[in-house]
């Protein structure tokens, strides 16, 4: 944020708000102040559209329905397990 | 397994001892459960030995599940707790430092940070074959501790007091890592971001 002075708080002293911020658990007066932050300094908008968006591809990696079918069980292991199985069993 | 009625006879089977039973689980839900492994754990030796531990302690407690989840869920946790405490055990490894894919802010605690522009959807980028390599390879980069943070809460949806119980940690080192692991992985997918020029 390049209008020092105007804001209570800058960019480092923000960052560790980011996740509060994005699941709306900051106080009232804490997300003022955020908010107010982001007004004014688009470095952290564009740090935060990014950091939104790398959140969303994380959970979206895994449960993408076009993606890759889950992992085959290698013959070997399924044998293995099978075989420890039956030796608890004994 | 998908219907409910061979789901039943599947663990009728189970509680019964019935080997074949035993094997059509480890066929019909092994899959899933090895790629829990393997995205929560580096190696394949790990993840193996994990998904043999996962389906010998479902052996020993089939008796114990209740049927208030499906079987593939029950399972699912019994993966997650196999691969949590494989991660637990390796934990005293030293660790690659985190500190150069933090971001970045100058003598002033100004950020510093190119302008990004992302137009296509979260949905068009992780259709994209290339985005979704960088994004899996990226979260394989992270230190231990904060990708098993990121993989709990974010893949696994666990809420932070859990996470801090299963790792033994305090709820706001949970955090930390939380937003450390976030903030890293942002680092690591700039390249899929599109840089805007300056005016
Ligand atoms: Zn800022």
């Amino acid at each position: 944020m390049r209008l020092s002075g105007i804001s209570m708080l800058n960019c480092h002293q923000i960052e560790e708000f980011i996740d509060s911020y994005l699941d709306e658990s900051l106080s009232w007066r804490r997300r003022a102040l955020f908010r107010s932050h982001l007004l004014m300094c688009r470095e952290c908008r564009s740090y935060i559209g990014a950091y939104k968006r790398t959140v969303a591809l994380g959970k979206k990696v895994f449960d993408d329905p076009v993606g890759p079918p889950p992992d085959d069980v290698p013959e070997d292991l399924v044998r293995a397990i099978i075989r420890a199985r039956d030796s608890a069993e004994k | 397994m998908e219907g409910t009625a061979s789901e039943g006879e599947l663990l009728r089977g189970l509680v019964a001892g019935d080997s074949a039973a035993f094997e059509q689980l480890v066929r019909t839900h092994g899959p899933r459960m090895l790629a829990v492994a393997r995205r929560m754990l580096r190696s394949e030796e790990d993840a193996r030995d994990c998904l043999q531990e996962a389906f010998m302690r479902a052996h020993s407690a089939i008796e114990q599940f209740e049927g208030r989840a499906s079987l593939g869920t029950w399972l699912h946790r019994i993966v997650v707790n196999a691969a949590l405490m494989k991660l637990r055990s390796r934990r005293s490894k030293p660790e690659q430092s985190i500190e150069d894919l933090m971001p970045n802010f100058d003598a002033d605690g100004c950020r510093i940070e190119p302008m990004w522009q992302i137009d296509e959807s979260v949905e068009t980028m992780i259709g994209r074959r290339e985005v979704r390599d960088l994004v899996l390879a990226s979260i394989g980069k992270l230190p231990d501790s904060y990708r098993t943070v990121l993989l709990l809460r974010d893949i696994e949806e666990h809420t932070t007091e859990d996470v801090a119980s299963e790792l033994g940690i305090s709820a706001g080192a949970v955090k930390i890592r939380l937003h450390r692991a976030r903030a890293a992985l942002k680092k690591l997918l700039e390249p899929v971001f599109e840089k805007m020029e300056k005016p």
